[in-house]
């Protein structure tokens, strides 16, 4: 139940660079979620925090000192690991009793502080099991009370939901976040799933290759991704490397008409997203637009996928959302594709995100459906 | 038609059966030939009577079981032989845990050289390890010139019980700390970090987690050394010299030089017995639900 | 340039005088096995019986090595069979007589073997055949000791206390030294009186070694500075270099004697009583003299040069005491078990 600052956080191994300089500023309270590919650094940077790898520079301060110099044991950090790592030869009630036993508390209060968890965790009637007899979700349950009982400061999840099948992790997901609300727990989570992220977090840190990409919350990321990795990496994108002029990106052979307005020239990267992108009629113009033809269309029931080709190598996804029903267009229709300015995002060179002049969402034309 | 069916799985059950027995048979045989056969003939050698004309008469006596244990010296053979058995397995155990863990829990490319410098002695013959120990250990040997050069006494290890059990230490320390590494690599390291996550000093959580899940392979370790050091063989006779007696170099002098093949006998079946029934009550120091 | 021509004839022509000698030993029809120690002992044997004496009768022989303990328990073992594995077996005197008196060897005589004719009268016996002699002395370092231990009973002053080695291996040859100091009688091993001096001798720290070259070692390394072993060995240690020294004991030697014996169940007999005949020769006899230091147990191999003046026995020639191996052979199994338990302990 704490503040939680990473100032400037690095982390090399020789030459290599695992985690350049991260700097992050937790809330009481708040869940913040690490996300990223493997290899992005952001299991280190949790490693870092609970104390098992050392950092190379910067600080973590924990309610503003430094935790930097204290070894795992004496930070006061309760972590859940994706293998759960229970301890095989104990109980569920001893893997619980735990920490409160390294803790020196006394049997009585241990007793009563066990019994809360496993109420909290659903787990009485388990309490003298081996965890080799529970299943995923129950170990993991297990591990996520073993961790809360002894009231860490933070709360640190490595991938907590990687090793339940599909159906569980919904359920252990909302476990926790329930678990930590209640306890108004600060807490980090590292994944590599944009989903269960998205779910779960208050707050979204997006990694690649040791550094943050994007810090914000889940329609930050999304509205407004900050690079194109993140535009890709959160939801999907069309990715169309090209040039800017006038108004107008040129990729490739194909020629696109900016819904905004964007100052500046060369060489860009324009992100579109396919469930913001509508077909219109062909030969329809103004600003947003491209001409293509159908290359692949699919009913997907809620939604039609097109796939529009719009000149050589250069293909464009279209979710269409339309509610009404709508005949599917058929596979070599020329078409245009159209977007306002909230589908669009140009980012420059150094993959920067360029400003949009005129940006006014309430000036949406009305986007002609087929 | 009720009657066929109930049958067929019983076959079918029987001819598997049938067919395991038919791949163990070969098996079995090498193991009945090579190991059961002569060990029923020792055991009843060790039955039979001792003539210094006729060597061994055939008879049916305990007389030479009974010689063994009315006779405080031999009775102070085992002794000794008990006695070196288990210093030489607490030291391996002292000594192998450390370099176990440490081993099983490196990731570098060290370990593959470090596992290569544990496994390499394995290569060299005991007779030849004992060798290096005797250059060591002898008057006017490094350790003895060592100690003189530092205190003015020389140091002399030959010949004594101490050089003994060195000798089988380094002998069985590799076997200790491979049979230990191998079981201390399969608990997930996550387990530790969380136990130190959860307040363990790195020697509590190691006496916590690591100790009891680590038991079972420590005691097959310890077991392993404890066997191999009673019946040691090469090392009390090269290092412990002709005063220093062990089991297993008394029964080859009882059996080549007085050829006394029925005491020989007995003194082998007495010191294989005594091996196992303490192996198997050490089993029963371990608690129940760590076993298997 | 010449001698460039000259090497590869005088390699043709080796070549060319070795192919006959090749095929008369493949085409021997008779072969036979000597049961022996390995090392210099077993080279010694192929160099100077098996090859010049034995190949020309057209017998090949084969060497079964092993150490004298399994060799005995071997012939024990295998006494009931009708056909044994080795013709030949070398033993010292004392385990030769052991197992005659086992009755497992054949009786030998001039008739078979008719170099036994030569053999030294005090070394004679109806079944064991003696190949080498060396009288048993006290050794001591020339550098550390000035006046040398004259008797078995010079070795108990205190002077000499945790500096007296002897080979553990040898110990029936210490009791019989004891019992020579202690009653006179070489054959009294097992009196109370040679036991007591044995033990007085332990108790004045006496070392015991495994192998009779470590006792060298000691010497060399300073271990010890006084022991007991036979002459042979001390002239093989004084060629290497060891100081040391014999001296000895005016009670009287004993004497360490090796040799061999035909198993009653020899496969080819009248290979083996060749072979007897052979390690007689006095041209082998004189080998073993140079390379080892033992003395010849024939009398008509004369040792000259440098051999004659090492081997030489002083003068007045010291008292050589053989043994009663009818006494003896009977005493190997009980002192063996007192020496273990008493010496060793």
């Amino acid at each position: 139940m704490s503040r939680l600052q990473l100032d400037r956080l690095g982390k090399s191994y020789g030459t290599s660079v695992v985690v350049d300089s991260v700097s992050l500023d937790i809330a009481q309270g708040e869940m913040v979620v690490l996300l990223g590919p493997s290899g992005c650094g952001k299991t280190t940077t949790l490693r870092m925090i609970a104390g098992f790898v050392a950092a190379s520079s910067g600080d973590i301060r924990l309610d503003g000192s430094s935790i930097l110099n204290l070894p795992p044991y004496k930070r006061d950090l309760g972590l859940v690991f994706q293998s759960y790592a229970l301890f095989p030869h104990l109980s569920v009630a001893r893997n619980v009793a735990f920490g409160l036993e390294m803790r020196g508390v006394a049997r009585a209060a241990r007793e009563a502080r066990v019994a809360e968890m496993l109420r909290l965790a659903r787990l009485e009637a388990l309490a003298e099991r081996l965890p080799k007899q529970l299943s995923g979700g129950q170990q993991q349950r297990v591990a996520l009370a073993r961790a809360l009982a002894i009231e860490p400061r933070v709360l640190l999840l490595d991938e907590p939901l990687s090793n339940l099948d599909a159906a569980l992790r919904g359920e252990v997901g909302r476990d926790i976040r329930l678990l930590q609300r209640e306890s108004g727990l600060t807490t980090i989570m590292v994944t590599h799933d944009q989903d269960e992220a998205m779910a779960m977090a208050d707050r979204l840190v997006v990694m690649k290759d040791g550094r943050v990409q994007q810090t914000g919350t889940q329609e930050d990321l999304y509205e407004r991704p900050a690079t194109p990795f993140v535009a890709g990496f959160i939801g999907r994108s069309n990715m169309l490397p090209g040039t800017l002029t006038n108004g107008m990106v040129v990729a490739g052979d194909a020629t696109l008409r900016l819904a905004g307005q964007f100052a500046g020239t060369g060489a860009c990267t324009l992100a579109l997203r396919p469930e913001r992108l509508s077909l219109a009629p062909a030969g329809t113009d103004g600003p947003g637009t491209a001409p293509g033809i159908v290359e692949l269309a699919s009913y997907l029931g809620p939604v039609r996928e097109y796939l529009v080709r719009l000149g050589q190598d250069v293909r464009v996804l279209v979710r269409d959302t339309t509610a009404r029903p709508t005949p599917l267009l058929a596979a070599g229709e020329a078409v245009t594709i159209q977007w306002d300015t909230g589908a669009e995002r140009l980012f420059d060179a150094a993959d920067a995100p360029m400003p949009c002049l005129q940006d006014d969402p309430t000036e949406a034309r009305i986007t002609h459906h087929v | 038609m009720e009657a066929v069916a109930a049958k067929l799985p019983v076959a079918y059950g029987e001819r598997q059966a049938r067919a395991a027995t038919a791949f163990l048979s070969p098996a079995l045989l090498v193991v009945s030939i090579m190991l059961v056969a002569p060990l029923l003939l020792v055991i009843r050698f060790s039955l039979n009577r001792y003539d210094p004309q006729e060597l061994m008469i055939e008879a049916f006596t305990g007389a030479n079981y009974l010689r063994f244990v009315s006779d405080p010296f031999y009775v102070a053979v085992l002794r000794t032989t008990l006695g070196v058995a288990f210093a030489t397995t607490v030291i391996c155990l002292l000594l192998g845990l450390p370099m176990a863990y440490r081993l099983a829990r490196m990731t570098s490319r060290w370990k593959t050289f470090c596992m290569l410098c544990i496994v390499l002695p394995l290569f060299v013959s005991s007779v030849v390890r004992m060798v290096g120990w005797m250059i060591l250990f002898a008057h006017g040997g490094v350790i003895d010139n060592l100690a003189r050069w530092v205190t003015g006494n020389g140091l002399e290890l030959m010949f004594t019980p101490f050089a003994v059990v060195m000798g089988i230490v380094s002998v069985n320390l590799p076997y200790v700390v491979l049979t230990v590494q191998s079981t201390i690599e399969t608990i997930d390291p996550r387990v530790e970090e969380a136990a130190q996550s959860l307040g363990a000093a790195p020697g509590r959580s190691f006496w916590r987690v690591v100790w009891p899940l680590a038991l079972p392979g420590i005691a097959i370790a310890g077991i392993l050394c404890f066997i191999l050091a009673m019946n040691a063989y090469a090392t009390p006779y090269l290092l412990g010299g002709p005063r220093f007696q062990m089991m297993a170099p008394l029964i080859y002098q009882v059996f080549t030089n007085n050829n006394d093949w029925p005491f020989a006998s007995a003194m082998a079946i007495i010191l294989m017995a005594t091996t196992l029934v303490l192996t198997a009550g050490s089993s029963l120091l371990i608690p129940r639900r760590y076993r298997g | 340039m010449s001698d460039a021509f000259r090497l590869p004839r005088r390699a043709l022509l080796g070549g060319a005088a070795a192919l006959p000698l090749l095929g008369r030993g493949a085409s021997a029809e008779e072969t036979m096995v000597i049961a022996t120690w390995g090392g210099d002992y077993a080279n010694l044997l192929k160099a100077n019986v098996e090859e010049p004496l034995m190949k020309p009768q057209q017998i090949a022989v084969t060497q079964d090595i092993n150490d004298e303990d399994p060799r005995v328990a071997k012939m024990y073992a295998s006494r009931r069979l009708p056909r044994g594995a080795d013709d030949v077996i070398s033993l010292q005197a004392v385990r030769g007589h052991e197992v005659g008196a086992a009755g497992l060897v054949e009786a030998i005589d001039v008739a078979n073997v008719p170099n036994l004719a030569h053999v030294l009268p005090n070394l004679k016996s109806p079944f064991y055949a003696p190949h080498i002699w060396s009288p048993q002395v006290i050794i001591y370092n020339p550098d550390k000791v000035k006046e040398p231990p004259k008797t078995f009973t010079d070795l108990l002053d205190p002077k000499y206390k945790g500096r007296v080695g002897v080979g553990d291996i040898n110990y029936f040859y210490i009791m019989m030294a004891a019992a020579l100091a202690a009653t006179g009688d070489v054959n009294k091993v097992d009196a109370p009186e040679t036991k007591a001096l044995a033990l007085k001798l332990n108790a004045n720290g006496l070392r015991l070694y495994p192998s009779t070259d470590s006792i060298g070692a000691g010497i060399k390394s300073g271990e010890i500075d006084v022991g007991i072993m036979w002459l042979a060995r001390v002239i093989m240690w004084q060629n290497a270099g060891i100081p040391v020294k014999a001296q000895f004991q005016t009670e009287g030697s004993v004497l360490y004697i090796s040799g061999m014996v035909v198993p009653k169940n020899a496969p080819n007999k009248p290979a083996a009583w060749k072979y007897l005949n052979a390690m007689l020769e006095p041209s082998a006899q004189t080998r073993f003299a140079e390379r080892m230091g033992y003395l010849p147990t024939v009398d008509n191999c004369k040792l000259t040069g440098k051999v004659g003046e090492q081997l030489a026995l002083p003068d007045p020639a010291p008292k050589l005491a053989p043994p009663n191996y009818d006494i003896t052979g009977t005493l190997q199994g009980p002192l063996s078990e007192w020496w273990k338990k008493n010496m060793q302990a």
